[in-house]
């Protein structure tokens, strides 16, 4: 309960429920009831003037059970629930199901509101929101209306979509697919124009290999929404893969003559042209989905990764590094950046820690050496230039590529000089770093001898 | 009078090699002065000081060792009291610092430090003929280098007001009292025209500056580029 909703406010709810009850309104009672234990599900009277407005003895028997869990010495609940256990000893009435608007995002045992679509229980009851029959438990087909064992009515509140698509997805992520393709084929059945239901079916036939009902629903996808990329990819790529090259030709072709092709349409006819080994007309179909601009961040990874990956065909390197590192730099999928960073290791070795990465922390680097060396001839001169001889300004000279050198081996395996001079590897062989540190040690060392001792 | 005792943990190292390799080079030359100040030429101290201190005056007259000077003057003590402060100095600042640079950094910057408190005291006293002796210059920069690098970190220190006292002061009010009452010592000697302190001010001053500015070019290449951050570092501690 939030902290606004004080009891009075929950009281007057209560009270809007028992009037409507009484003037025998019972749609909108179970209304202001159901809000009540939602607000307060410690409500008493709530759930007992609840149980009234139910029509099956399960929801109302639930409602009872709950008055006495709060007061177990409410004697309405007790009466209500032993009357229950009489009328349940005689054949059950064979109800006809509810009206779907009367129970939409309510649950069908408390009647409690059902705020999130994700959730499969029931937030007020616990109850599982599924197929199985709230009276024996027995699983239930979704079209069936009533239970085949005990023919309790199962309520309308499975002709919602959303809920019967959260359903289905849950079945399929747990691996129940022939439940999932059972559902999407009654969603269907219950709203047959839907393209996206359509394709989700088509998706769960290709995870059962049943090719030719895939195809059928990517066929009705098509036909409800012609410009459907996601229907258009399946379709295309499953003709390129089973070589059908007249049909994927007539996909690519649909695609090039679309007159108001979207980035998506241009993201498809790249990679539908990739796939083809067409590479010209896909890398120009990614360059138009580009300079839209409109792409996604998981799209625009999604082009950029394989503009690097056609690059690296055509062995242009510069390009395809290019192309990785704008794909890593996009906010899109972590797989495809992961999978551009691989490649731009593969084709850039990462630095190590230590390494320089650019000329001014070489600089940073060599002027430790340095300073010493024309420190220590400034010094020895106290700063009178006069005394400068050429050994000691040969000294002073030498300080310079000696302490780059020493930089470039202790702290630079791969500056642009040593990669361009070395290949990618760079300075980064040990025993080419220690032949390196030498001669520039030496180098730094001579200098330093010839400004202290040269002049 | 303060006399840091514990400057805190390292993070890279256990082995503060290139500290204990100065603390050792210092304490053989300390040797090699009681030998001769103990042989039987009474002048030989006073004539290796002369010889290897850095004196101004005949460095620009372009005479004796000149700049060779500069360097073995920060190994030659004055006395037991000289070598055993300066010791101790850098050796409650020179393991946290060399930490941050490794060994070999460490040397680089504890000699141009020392090289930064020769120059300016032959900017600043350049006709003194007294040679200028002692590690202090090099140790300032050590000092200087630990305010750039730990300005939060808290020093147990030795301090004697009527009663002995062991303080955590943070090294920001320490080390910045300290370069405080060099900078007034070394103004009062100029204003007096000599110095009749003894102790050469200016290359502290001049130490402790090149150490602030010389151990940004000597910290360790990970450090120095921010592929990790110091600050992070020390909050580690």
């Amino acid at each position: 309960m939030s902290a606004w909703e004080s009891d009075s406010e929950i009281n007057a709810i209560v009270e809007h429920g028992i009037t409507a009850v009484k003037n025998q309104d019972l749609e909108r009672a179970r209304q202001f009831l159901s809000e009540a234990v939602r607000l307060d599900p410690l409500n008493e009277r709530a759930w007992l003037w609840l149980s009234a407005t139910l029509a099956t003895p399960e929801h109302r028997r639930f409602c009872l059970q709950r008055v006495l869990s709060i007061n177990p010495g409410n004697a309405s609940a007790r009466q209500g629930l032993q009357l229950l256990d009489q009328q349940s000893a005689a054949p059950a009435p064979t109800l006809p199901a509810r009206p779907a608007a009367s129970l939409s995002n309510a649950c069908p045992w408390c009647g409690a509101h059902i705020p999130s679509l994700n959730d499969l229980n029931c937030p007020q009851c616990q109850h599982p929101l599924e197929f199985e029959c709230p009276a024996c438990e027995a699983g239930v087909e979704p079209r069936e209306t009533f239970c085949p064992q005990c023919r309790h009515p199962m309520g309308d509140f499975r002709q919602r979509r959303e809920y019967l698509t959260t359903l289905a997805e849950a079945y399929r992520a747990s691996g129940k697919v022939p439940a999932a393709i059972a559902l999407y084929d009654y969603i269907i059945e219950l709203n047959p124009r839907d393209p996206a239901s359509h394709l989700q079916l088509a998706a769960l036939h290709a995870a059962l290999d049943r090719m030719e009902d895939n195809l059928a629903a990517i066929e009705r996808v098509l036909e409800l929404d012609p410009d459907n990329v996601d229907a258009l990819r399946r379709l295309g790529e499953w003709h390129i893969r089973s070589a059908h090259a007249e049909q994927a030709q007539a996909i690519v072709q649909r695609l090039q003559q679309h007159p108001n092709p979207t980035p998506e349409h241009l993201v498809l006819l790249g990679d539908l042209e990739q796939e083809r080994g067409d590479y010209r007309a896909s890398f120009r179909a990614y360059r138009r989905a580009l300079g839209t601009r409109q792409l996604t961040a998981n799209r625009l990874a999604h082009v950029h990764y394989q503009l690097g990956e056609m690059y690296l065909l055509v062995e242009d390197l510069r390009a395809a590094l290019k192309s990785f590192e704008a794909c890593v730099v996009t906010r899109g999928d972590d797989e495809v950046r992961q999978a551009a960073q691989e490649r731009i290791n593969e084709l850039r070795p990462p630095l190590p820690d230590y390494a320089l990465r650019s000329h001014g922390e070489l600089l940073r680097v060599m002027a430790g050496p340095l300073v010493l060396v024309w420190l220590t001839g400034l010094l020895h001169i106290g700063f009178q230039f006069g005394y400068i001889t050429p050994v000691g300004g040969l000294g002073f000279g030498l300080a310079l590529p000696g302490s780059y050198l020493l930089a470039s081996a202790q702290a630079a395996p791969l500056a642009a000089e040593w990669r361009g001079l070395l290949g990618p590897q760079g300075l980064r062989p040990p025993a080419l770093r220690a032949v390196v540190t030498l001669v520039g040690g030496g180098l730094t060392g001579l200098a330093f001898a010839l400004t202290l001792f040269g002049m | 009078m303060f006399i840091p005792l514990n400057a805190g943990k390292r993070v890279y190292t256990n082995f503060p090699a290139g500290t204990l390799f100065i603390i050792v080079l210092n304490l053989l030359v300390f040797g090699w002065e009681m030998a001769l100040w103990f042989g039987p030429d009474i002048e030989a101290l006073q004539n290796a000081v002369y010889a290897w201190g850095f004196t101004p005056a005949p460095l620009l007259a372009h005479q004796g060792a000149r700049g060779l000077t500069a360097f073995t003057s920060m190994y030659l003590h004055g006395g037991l009291g000289h070598i055993f402060f300066n010791l101790l100095f850098l050796w409650v600042f020179g393991p946290a610092v060399e930490d941050l640079t490794g060994s070999l950094s460490f040397l680089l910057f504890y000699t141009l430090s020392g090289l930064a408190g020769n120059l300016l005291t032959l900017i600043l006293d350049p006709r003194s003929p007294i040679p200028g002796i002692g590690a202090s210059g090099a140790i300032a920069g050590v000092m200087g280098a630990f305010l750039f690098l730990y300005p939060g970190q808290r020093i147990r220190t030795f301090i004697f007001i009527l009663i002995p006292l062991f303080p955590r002061l943070p090294a920001w009010l320490l080390l910045t009292l300290w370069l405080a009452q060099q900078v007034f010592y070394g103004q009062m000697i100029l204003e007096a025209g000599v110095n009749f302190t003894g102790i050469g001010v200016w290359a502290h001053v001049g130490g402790f500056l090149g150490g602030l500015m010389f151990v940004y070019l000597c910290l360790r290449k990970e450090v120095m580029f921010a592929r990790e951050s110091v600050v992070q570092l020390n909050r580690s501690r």
